[in-house]
């Protein structure tokens, strides 16, 4: 009945789509981007919302990664911007000051995966994959 | 009147000292910064409904930062500048949502006026904003748009359900809108002050989904270590729209049963229940009673989410809406003070005709991207992807009933009224005649005004020639 490939059939994870990752802090930066490499993912690193701003209006990639601490533009308001330019960007947010309002902030911002520092490995590889899949299949709806 | 906020942004401290001496002379407050980073930072904050943009910028350039402050909403208006050579440039840029460009070294008489016409811009558009914020308090669905018996069915069941915290089941192929409905839904409905949580159940495999719903405790989660309170705990007193509900694995489906039953939950790795008073409403692109007859998806799950069911109908059952919802997406997708596209009847009667297998979602995306691509503003059949232009080439086959036999159903014609059968009579007889309008009127035995009334009537945007002359046929 559906028109589009839906998501019931394995879809291919596409690799090579390049991820994003947004971090302040420069060894969560490395340690995110020695994890997704070894998972052979192509990653390029923002330490600041406006740089990730830019990089998305410049290029498209599969998955954002957002730190929502951050100095100057907040995550927050860089989700709204980001929204603005890719709408079905997977961003899957990281925190390590889990309240109760600042998840419930980020979810209403629309954001695929809420990602709790300090998080392990496998929760992290898993949340990129599966918003890769995302992202190819609204590519494929769209 | 207050004064009107200018940010001011270059990286030149002679240009900033100047405009923060001179520009207060004509009523103004100034604030500046430096580079285009600091001006969105700045813009996030402060109240400026002006920006003065030198295209010369350190680090992210001065056409990134227009568009990223034209995507801020309310967007303030953008005046561009340059210091030298860089006219072409500017213009081009200014093509793309800026207000107006005023090139340096500075005529203040100009530049005040310039400034003073983009704030009475911003200022109205903020009052457009207002107006359709009240506006919008009349009309409770303002996003769905369509007048077709399909969609007004739709409309007079989101009505009723939203007033009663029932379950809903929206039922209906990709790109038909299922999420709207959810939102309208949620907003009419008493629980409107508190939020709706989303969870897209055909994109996380079963650990990811039951971390996201149920949340997890410090250590718990195969050596996760924060707290996350999960969507369940989110959705208390609110509304929780579960998508894709279809793809959801039994396992998953039980868990979410039995949380829907007690009306309580457990984080994953913790002992303890927590209540959650949550409205429930689903969405799946499969046959769910199907689904759940043939074994596949759990059927008491069925029974408890589907209490009431909402079918929306594919695009290509509700053609006489497509020209209503192009209206609409041209007009949002209308920016920097660019007047709407229009489109050539040509145009349109391509469109009608396509199939649109990927729904009200596939005609937005082409809409869009034909708005940021168009280089005029009037959209022929040229400019159309050539899947949508071929459509309108094909010859005309009369279809009794409409397009609806194409439908996944295949349940026979729909019952049509009266002013519909007419509609699709003329619609074709349109198409078979290449939009000759002035032939068309004389083969229905009425006279071309009252085609045109009609055609006004169907929403059928008539073209700029007006008169009943030949349509040039597609190329």
């Amino acid at each position: 009945m559906s028109q589009d490939t839906g998501s019931a059939a394995p879809t291919p994870v596409a690799e090579r789509e390049r991820i994003l990752v947004c971090d302040d802090d420069p060894r969560m930066r490395d340690t995110i981007v020695e994890t997704l490499a070894s998972e052979s993912f192509d990653v390029d690193t923002a330490d600041r919302a406006v740089d990730a701003i830019q990089r998305i209006m410049r290029a498209s990639y599969g998955a954002l990664i957002l730190d929502l601490k951050l100095p100057g533009l907040g995550g927050l308001d860089a989700i709204a911007v980001v929204k603005r330019f890719d709408q079905s960007l997977p961003i899957i947010v990281m925190t390590g000051h889990a309240s109760y309002e600042t998840e419930q902030a980020a979810r209403a911002a629309g954001i695929f995966y809420y990602l709790v520092k300090p998080f392990n490995v496998e929760e992290l590889v898993a949340a990129v994959r599966a918003a890769l899949r995302f992202r190819s299949s609204s590519r494929r709806k769209a | 009147m207050d004064q009107p906020i200018i940010l001011v942004i270059d990286q030149d401290p002679g240009v900033r000292a100047l405009l923060e001496r001179m520009l207060p002379a004509f009523g103004y407050k100034v604030q500046t910064v430096t580079s285009g980073e600091e001006g969105i930072d700045q813009l996030a904050q402060g109240n400026a409904t002006v920006v003065l943009l030198d295209l010369d910028l350190p680090g992210m350039s001065g056409a990134d930062t227009l568009r990223a402050i034209r995507a801020m909403s309310p967007a303030p208006e953008v005046v561009v500048t340059a210091a030298r050579g860089t006219v072409t440039a500017a213009a081009d840029v200014a093509r793309h949502g800026a207000f107006d460009f005023v090139p340096q070294p500075f005529d203040f008489k100009d530049l005040n006026q310039v400034l003073r016409a983009a704030h009475d811009q911003a200022a109205r558009r903020r009052q457009t904003l207002h107006l359709e914020a009240a506006l919008r308090a009349h009309d409770p669905f303002p996003e769905i748009v369509g007048r077709s018996p399909g969609i007004k069915r739709v409309l007079a069941l989101v009505n009723k359900a939203a007033r009663t915290l029932s379950p809903v089941l929206i039922q209906g192929e990709s790109g038909t809108g299922k999420e709207l409905v959810a939102r309208a839904l949620h907003v009419n409905s008493p629980r409107a002050t508190a939020p709706l949580t989303i969870v897209d159940c055909g994109a996380l495999q079963d650990t990811l989904l039951e971390s996201e719903l149920f949340g997890h405790e410090r250590g718990a989660f195969t050596g996760a270590h924060g707290l996350k309170h999960g969507l369940l705990e989110m959705a208390n007193l609110g509304t929780l729209f579960l998508d894709e509900i279809g793809e959801m694995s039994p396992a998953t489906q039980v868990k979410v049963l039995r949380a829907l039953q007690s009306g309580e939950f457990r984080r994953i790795g913790s002992n303890r229940h927590i209540k959650a008073d949550i409205r429930i409403i689903a969405a799946t692109n499969k046959d769910l009673r199907e689904e759940a007859q043939r074994g596949r998806f759990r059927e008491d799950l069925y029974y408890r989410i589907a209490v009431i069911e909402i079918h929306m109908p594919a695009l290509r059952e509700r053609t006489e809406d497509i020209p209503f919802l192009v209206e609409h997406f041209l007009r949002v997708n209308a920016y920097g003070g660019r007047d709407r596209l229009q489109v050539t009847p040509e145009a349109m009667a391509c469109l009608l005709r396509y199939p649109w297998p990927g729904n009200i979602r596939e005609l937005r995306n082409v809409i869009e991207r034909l708005s940021v691509l168009a280089d005029s503003q009037v959209l022929t059949v040229d400019a159309l992807p050539p899947a949508i232009a071929k459509a309108g080439l094909e010859p005309a086959e009369p279809r009794e009933g409409g397009r609806s036999h194409d439908g996944p159903r295949g349940d026979g014609a729909p019952d049509l009224t009266l002013d519909e059968v007419e509609r699709q009579h003329i619609m074709r007889t349109l198409e078979r005649h290449r939009w000759n309008k002035k032939r068309v009127a004389g083969i229905l035995g009425i006279d071309t005004k009252t085609l045109y009334n009609k055609l006004r009537r169907y929403g059928v945007p008539i073209g700029p020639r007006g008169d009943g002359d030949v349509a040039s046929p597609p190329s």
